[in-house]
C-alpha cells in the first residue's frame, strides 16, 4: 500500500501500520524491532517528497513503535534525533546508534541539510515531543521515555537553535526562509512543553526557555501571516503552559506592546471593520491580545492604578464597540467575555476564593464604573436581530448568538457584586428609555428585561433592586407588552415576572399582581408563551389569591377559550391554570355561594372538554387526541381538587354541618357541582375506549384522592362508598389487571385517610373492599403463579397494611382469610419482585408491631393465632433467603422482620428459626455456625446490630470467604 | 494511591448500584465469575458512574427551604439531615419531604492531587 502510486492509498497504508502496531505489538520479537523501526524509517525518507499528510502519518506510526517498544525496553534507540538527521542527511535509514557522534561533525550534518531535509527532520522533533507527551501513553513508559526526550534535546537544539537565533533584520530570502521557521517555531513549541511536562527542573528546560526573546523578535515579521501566527501561538502556549519560564523582561515587552500606540491603531483597525478574515496579521495580533489578557487577568486586577495594565482594560472594552451581531457578523465581542469574567473575579477574590470587595479601594471603584461601561456595551451587542435580518441566519448562527447572550448574563451575574444596585437601575432606566422612543425600541426593551433577569433570579431577601422593580412596574411597560410584535420580548418578560415572584411575595409587590396577572392571562394564548405563563400565574394565584377574586370571571373565560381553540398549547399549561383559578376561589373569594358559582363555572368549563374527548373518542382516527383531552381534564380536575384543599370555612356563618349541607345535600349548589364531577369522572372512566388506561385511571383517582385528607366537607371531599364504587367498578367492572395499581394505591389511600381518630367508622365498607380485592383481583391474578402481575401483588399487600391499623378485624374474620394472610401473606415474602418482598416485610412487620394493649382481647388473640400459625411458615421463608437463596439488596428487609419477630416473640421465633435451619441434616461446621447465629439474635432480641449478623451469616452462607463490596 | 480506589463507592447503595451488586453476587454464586473479577466490575462502576454523573447529567435548577436540624462535617464530609423540606424544581414541581439527610463528599479525595 505505501508503494501504491495514489496518496490515499500511501496514507491508508501509514494507518494501517499504525492500527496494526497498537494492537499487536507485543507479538513482534525483540530481535525484530530493530528491522521494524529501520523499515518505517525508510519509508519516511522515501515518502518524504510526497504529500505532507502521509509523511506525517508516518512519523506518527516510527513514534508510536519507539513508543511502545520502549514499554519493554528502554535503550531501542538511545539518539533517535541523531539517527534522523544522518538518515536524512545520507539518505541511508539509520537507527539504533549506540554512540552520540561528536558536536561539531553533527552541526556540521544539520548545516549540509536543504531545507526540505530540515523540515523532515523537525517533522520528526514535533511529532516526537508531542506523541511522548500525549495522555494516552502509558503511565508506566512515560519515565524512559521522559529520559529519551530529555537526553534528545541537545541534538533537537542543533538543529532549533541556528534558526531561532537569526536576528528577523538579517533574512534576506523570506521566501525559503519562513517556512523553515515555522516548523521551527512549532518544534521549539513542542519540545520545550514537553520537556517542561517531563520535568520543569531539568537544565535543559532553561537553556531552552533562553531562547524566548528570539522568538519575541520574530513578531516584527509583519509581512507573513503564517510566522506571525506561529510566534502568537507560541508565546501562547508558553505563558499557558509554561509560564515561570516566561522571564519578567519578557514580560514587560508584551505589555509594552500591548498597551501602545501600535496596538490602538490594532484595535481600531478590528473595530472599524465586520471583516472575520484579515488579509494581514491582525486577527493573530488579536488573538494573541486576548488571549494576553486572560492569562494576566489577575495581574491586571492587581496593577488598575499602573498606565499599561489600564490601557489593556479600556482597549479590550474598545473591542466591544465593533459594528454587528456576535457570531454572525462578527466573532470579537464573544472572545472578550472570558477575559472579563477573570477580570471581575480577580477583583473580587483573592486567591483561596476569600471576597476582597472594599468600598474604600480605589481600585474597586476603577473596576466598577470599567464593569459598568463593559455591560453597557454588551448590552448593545444582546439586542435581537430584526426578523428580516434573522430570517437569514443559519441555526449555528442563531445557536451561537443565544449562548453569547446566555455568555453575557452569566457574566451580569457574576459582576453584580461588584457593581451591585447602580446596575440595576440603570437597566431599569434603559428599559424606561427604550419605551419613551416612536415606535417602541422593543429590541432595546428586551435586552434590558434580559439583563436584569439575569440579576433579578438570584436576589434574595427583600433586597433595595425591589424598590427598582417598583419603579419598572409603574411604568407603562405591563400595559405596552400585550401588544408588542417581539414574541421573545414577551418571552423575557414572562421569565423576568418569574424570577422576581420573591418581590411579589412582599407586601408592595402584592399590590402589583392584579397589573400582572392579567397580563400573564393573555399570554396564554400564545402556544410558546403558555408553559412560561401559566407557571408565574399559579405562583402568582395562590400568593395573592385576594387581590385576584374580582379577575375571576375574566380568568374563566380566557380559560374556557384556550381549552376551545389552544389545540397548541401544552397540556401542562391547561392544568396549571385550572389550578390556579381555583387558588383563587379557594382562598379569595370568601363567600360561599359565589364560590360555589364560581367552582361551577370552571367544572363546566371542564365539562366541557371533557365531552370533547369524548365526542372525539368515537372516531378511531382521533383516538390518541381524545385520550389526550381526557388525561388532561381529569388532570385538570385533580388540580382544582388540590387548590380547594384546606377549606377552614371562610364563610364565618358556615359550620361543619352547614357545610355538610351545602356540599353533600340533595338539591343543594354545592352538591350539584359535585355530581358534576363526579360525571366526568364516571363519563371518562366508563367509556370503552379508555376503559382499563393506566393514565386514565391515575388522573381519575387523583380527582378522587384530592379529598381524602380533608376534615371539613367540601367539592373534592367523597363519601367512602362512592369512592369504594368506583374502585369496585374498575376491579370488577373493567377488569385488566396489568393498569390496576393506581386503583389499588387509591383504595390504600381510602382505608388509611378513615384509619385516624376522629374519622367515620367504615368497618362495612372495608368488608366489602376486601371482597372485592380478593375475587377481583387476587383470585383472576393467580397470585401464587409465577406469572402474576407484581404490582397488583404489592398492591394489594399495601391495603392490607393498611387495615391493620384500624381494620384488622376485617381481615382475620374474612372468609378469604386463610388464602389471604396463610397463603398470600407468607408467600410474597419470598416472592421474585424486591418491591413485593419490601411491601410483603412491611404488612407483616405492620401487624407484628400492633400493641396487644390496645386491642381488644378478641383481636389480640386472634393476632396472636395469626403469628403462631404463620411464625413457622415466615420463619421457614427467611432461614432458606438468609441461607444464601435471597439477593444481597434483601437481606435487610428479612434482617427487618427478624427483627420484629425476636423483639415481640423471642422465644418461639428461636425455635421456629432452628426448626427452619434444618441444623440436624447439615454438616458439623454449618451446625454450629447456624446455631450461633440463632443464639446471637435472640440474645439481641431485635437490638442493634442484629441487620449486620444477619447480613455476615448470609454471606458466610453464600460460601465466600470475603465480602468484595 | 491506585486507580481503583480514587473514586467513591457511595453511588454503590443506589438503585442501579444495588442491582449490578445482585447480579454480581449471581453470577459469582454460580461461579461464572471470580469476586476479584467483581470487585474490578465494582471499581469501573463506582468510576463510570462518577464520570457519567459529571459529564452526562443535565444540570437541574432545583431549590429547597427547610429547617436544618443537624449538621457535621467529619473526615472531610459534610451531614446535614433537615426537617420539613419543601423542594422546588424547574416547572413549578414541587415536592415535600418529612426528612432529608445530605450528605456531601469533597470531589478530590484525601490526599488527592
Amino acid at each position: 500500500m505505501l508503494s501504491s502510486a495514489n496518496p490515499n492509498v500511501r496514507f491508508f497504508g501509514a494507518l494501517t501500520y499504525t492500527v496494526k502496531l497498537n494492537s499487536d505489538w507485543q507479538s513482534i520479537p525483540p530481535e525484530s524491532v530493530s528491522q521494524l523501526l529501520l523499515q518505517l524509517l525508510n519509508w519516511f525518507l522515501a515518502l518524504g517528497h510526497g504529500p505532507r499528510f502521509i509523511t506525517q502519518k508516518l512519523a506518527a506510526t516510527l513514534l508510536l513503535a519507539l513508543i511502545k517498544f520502549s514499554e519493554s525496553s528502554d535503550s531501542i534507540w538511545p539518539y533517535p534525533i541523531q539517527d534522523v538527521v544522518i538518515s536524512v542527511a545520507r539518505n541511508i535509514p539509520t537507527v539504533g546508534t549506540r554512540e552520540s557522534i561528536d558536536d561539531e561533525a553533527f552541526q556540521n550534518m544539520v548545516q549540509s541539510l536543504d531545507a526540505h531535509d530540515l523540515s523532515m527532520v523537525l517533522l520528526l522533533c514535533t511529532t516526537f515531543a508531542e506523541e511522548i507527551s500525549r495522555a494516552d501513553v502509558p503511565r508506566q513508559s512515560r519515565p524512559p521515555l521522559y529520559k529519551l526526550l530529555l537526553d534528545s534535546t541537545h541534538h533537537a537544539l542543533a538543529v532549533i537553535k541556528p534558526i531561532l537565533t537569526t536576528p528577523p533584520s538579517s533574512i534576506t530570502s523570506p521566501d525559503s526562509f519562513y517556512p523553515v521557521l515555522v516548523s521551527v517555531l512549532n518544534s521549539f513549541r513542542a519540545w520545550t512543553i514537553s520537556c517542561v511536562l517531563a520535568d520543569a527542573n531539568a537544565p535543559v528546560v532553561s537553556t531552552l526557555a533562553s531562547f524566548l526573546p528570539s522568538v519575541i523578535e520574530f513578531l516584527q515579521i509583519e509581512s507573513d501571516k503564517s510566522v506571525y501566527a506561529t510566534v502568537v501561538d507560541v508565546l501562547i502556549d508558553f505563558m499557558e503552559w509554561a509560564d515561570k519560564l516566561v522571564t519578567a523582561e519578557s514580560m514587560k515587552i508584551l505589555l509594552a506592546l500591548f498597551s501602545s500606540p501600535y496596538a490602538a491603531s490594532k484595535i481600531e483597525k478590528v473595530v472599524a471593520t465586520t471583516e472575520v478574515n484579515h488579509e494581514d496579521i491582525t486577527e493573530a495580533f488579536l488573538n494573541f491580545f486576548i488571549s494576553f489578557g486572560e492569562l494576566v487577568a489577575k495581574d491586571i486586577a492587581v496593577n488598575l492604578g499602573r498606565l499599561e495594565y489600564r490601557r489593556i482594560v479600556d482597549l479590550t472594552a474598545e473591542l466591544l464597540r465593533i459594528p454587528g451581531f456576535p457570531i454572525e457578523d462578527e466573532n470579537v465581542s464573544n472572545r472578550t467575555l472570558e477575559f472579563w469574567d477573570l477580570f471581575v473575579e480577580s477583583i473580587l477574590y483573592d486567591n483561596d476564593g476569600a471576597l476582597l470587595v472594599s468600598v474604600e479601594d480605589v481600585r474597586f471603584s476603577d473596576a466598577q464604573s470599567i464593569m459598568m461601561q463593559v455591560i453597557s456595551l454588551l448590552w448593545i451587542k444582546l439586542r435581537l436581530p430584526d426578523s428580516s435580518i434573522a430570517v437569514r441566519w443559519t441555526q449555528d448562527s442563531r445557536d451561537g448568538f443565544f449562548a453569547f447572550r446566555k455568555d453575557v448574563a452569566d457574566l451580569i451575574e457574576s459582576s453584580y457584586q461588584l457593581v451591585q444596585t447602580r446596575l440595576y437601575s440603570v437597566l431599569v432606566q434603559f428599559v424606561i428609555d427604550s419605551m419613551s422612543v416612536t415606535p417602541i425600541d422593543w429590541p432595546g426593551v428586551e435586552a434590558s428585561l434580559y439583563a436584569l433577569n439575569a440579576i433579578t433570579q438570584s436576589l434574595t431577601s427583600d433586597p433595595p433592586e425591589f424598590e427598582l422593580l417598583q419603579t419598572l412596574l409603574d411604568s407603562r411597560l405591563v400595559s405596552v407588552l400585550p401588544s408588542c410584535p417581539l414574541l421573545r420580548a414577551r418571552q423575557t418578560s414572562l421569565s423576568l415576572i418569574a424570577s422576581a415572584i420573591p418581590y411579589f411575595q412582599t407586601d408592595t409587590g402584592k399590590k402589583y399582581i392584579p397589573t400582572v396577572v392579567p397580563y400573564l392571562f393573555q399570554c396564554l394564548a400564545s402556544p410558546s408563551l403558555a408553559l412560561h405563563a401559566s407557571r408565574s400565574i399559579f405562583q402568582l394565584c395562590s400568593e395573592c389569591a385576594t387581590a385576584l377574586r374580582d379577575d375571576v370571571p375574566g380568568f374563566l373565560s380566557i380559560y374556557r377559550a384556550m381549552l376551545t381553540h389552544g389545540g397548541a398549547i401544552d397540556a401542562i399549561a391547561k392544568e396549571r391554570i385550572a389550578g390556579a383559578i381555583a387558588e383563587v376561589l379557594q382562598q379569595g373569594v370568601d363567600d360561599l355561594a359565589l364560590r360555589t358559582v364560581y367552582l361551577s363555572d370552571l367544572v363546566d368549563v371542564l365539562g366541557e372538554y371533557a365531552e370533547e374527548a369524548v365526542r372525539l373518542a368515537n372516531d378511531p382516527t382521533a383516538a390518541s387526541d381524545a385520550r389526550d383531552i381526557a388525561a388532561s381534564a381529569l388532570k385538570s380536575l385533580a388540580m382544582v381538587g388540590k387548590a380547594c384543599r384546606g377549606v377552614e370555612d371562610i364563610d364565618s356563618t358556615s359550620t361543619s354541618s352547614g357545610l355538610d349541607h351545602h356540599w353533600n345535600s340533595d338539591g343543594a349548589s354545592g352538591r350539584l357541582v359535585k355530581d358534576k364531577i363526579l360525571e366526568i369522572v364516571g363519563a371518562i372512566s366508563h367509556l370503552p375506549a379508555f376503559a382499563g388506561d393506566i393514565t386514565i385511571r391515575q388522573n381519575a383517582t387523583g380527582v378522587l384522592k384530592a379529598g381524602l385528607s380533608e376534615s371539613l366537607p367540601g367539592p373534592f371531599t367523597w363519601a367512602a362508598d362512592v369512592i369504594l364504587g368506583y374502585i369496585r367498578d374498575e376491579i370488577v367492572s373493567v377488569g385488566k389487571l396489568d393498569t390496576l395499581q393506581p386503583v389499588l394505591t387509591l383504595a390504600a389511600s381510602l382505608v388509611a385517610s378513615y384509619s385516624s381518630s376522629g374519622t367515620p367508622d367504615i368497618h362495612h365498607l372495608c368488608v366489602q373492599l376486601l371482597d372485592v380485592l380478593y375475587t377481583g383481583a387476587l383470585v383472576p391474578n393467580n397470585a401464587l403463579t409465577s406469572n402474576s402481575d407484581p404490582d397488583v401483588n404489592q398492591g394489594t399487600l399495601e391495603i392490607l397494611s393498611k387495615f391493620c391499623q384500624r381494620y384488622l378485624d376485617v381481615i382475620l374474620a374474612s372468609p378469604h382469610f386463610e388464602s389471604l394472610i396463610l397463603q398470600f401473606g407468607v408467600a410474597m415474602v419470598t416472592a421474585k419482585e424486591p418491591l413485593v418482598v419490601k411491601s410483603a416485610v412491611k404488612f407483616w412487620n405492620d401487624l407484628l408491631n400492633l400493641s396487644p394493649d390496645s386491642q381488644s382481647p378478641a383481636i389480640a388473640h386472634a393476632i396472636k393465632q395469626v403469628i403462631d400459625i404463620s411464625g413457622p411458615l415466615l420463619m421457614s421463608a427467611v432461614a432458606s433467603s438468609i441461607s444464601g437463596a435471597a439477593p444481597r439488596s434483601l437481606v435487610t428487609e428479612y434482617a427487618k422482620l427478624i427483627k420484629a419477630f425476636f423483639r415481640t416473640n423471642t422465644g418461639p421465633a428461636q425455635q421456629w428459626l432452628t426448626v427452619a435451619f434444618q441444623i440436624e441434616n447439615c454438616t458439623a461446621d454449618k451446625a454450629r455456625a447456624r446455631h450461633t447465629f440463632v443464639e446471637k439474635i435472640a440474645r439481641l432480641r431485635g437490638r442493634p446490630p442484629t441487620e449486620t449478623i444477619v447480613k455476615d451469616f448470609w454471606i458466610a452462607e453464600r460460601g465466600q470467604t470475603f465480602d468484595y463490596v | 494511591m491506585s486507580a481503583s480506589n480514587v473514586y467513591y463507592e457511595l453511588y454503590r447503595r443506589s438503585s442501579i448500584g444495588v442491582a449490578l451488586i445482585d447480579s454480581l453476587d449471581e453470577l459469582i454464586k454460580d461461579s461464572k465469575i471470580q469476586p476479584q473479577l467483581a470487585m474490578k466490575i465494582l471499581s469501573t462502576f463506582d468510576r463510570s458512574i462518577s464520570e457519567a454523573l459529571t459529564d452526562k447529567v443535565k444540570s437541574t435548577r432545583l431549590s429547597f427551604k427547610g429547617h436544618l436540624d443537624t449538621y457535621r462535617f467529619c473526615d472531610d464530609v459534610w451531614t446535614f439531615i433537615i426537617l420539613d423540606v419543601h423542594f422546588k424544581m424547574e416547572g413549578n414541581e414541587a415536592i415535600v419531604a418529612d426528612k432529608i439527610k445530605i450528605v456531601a463528599n469533597n470531589v478530590k479525595k484525601p490526599g488527592e492531587p
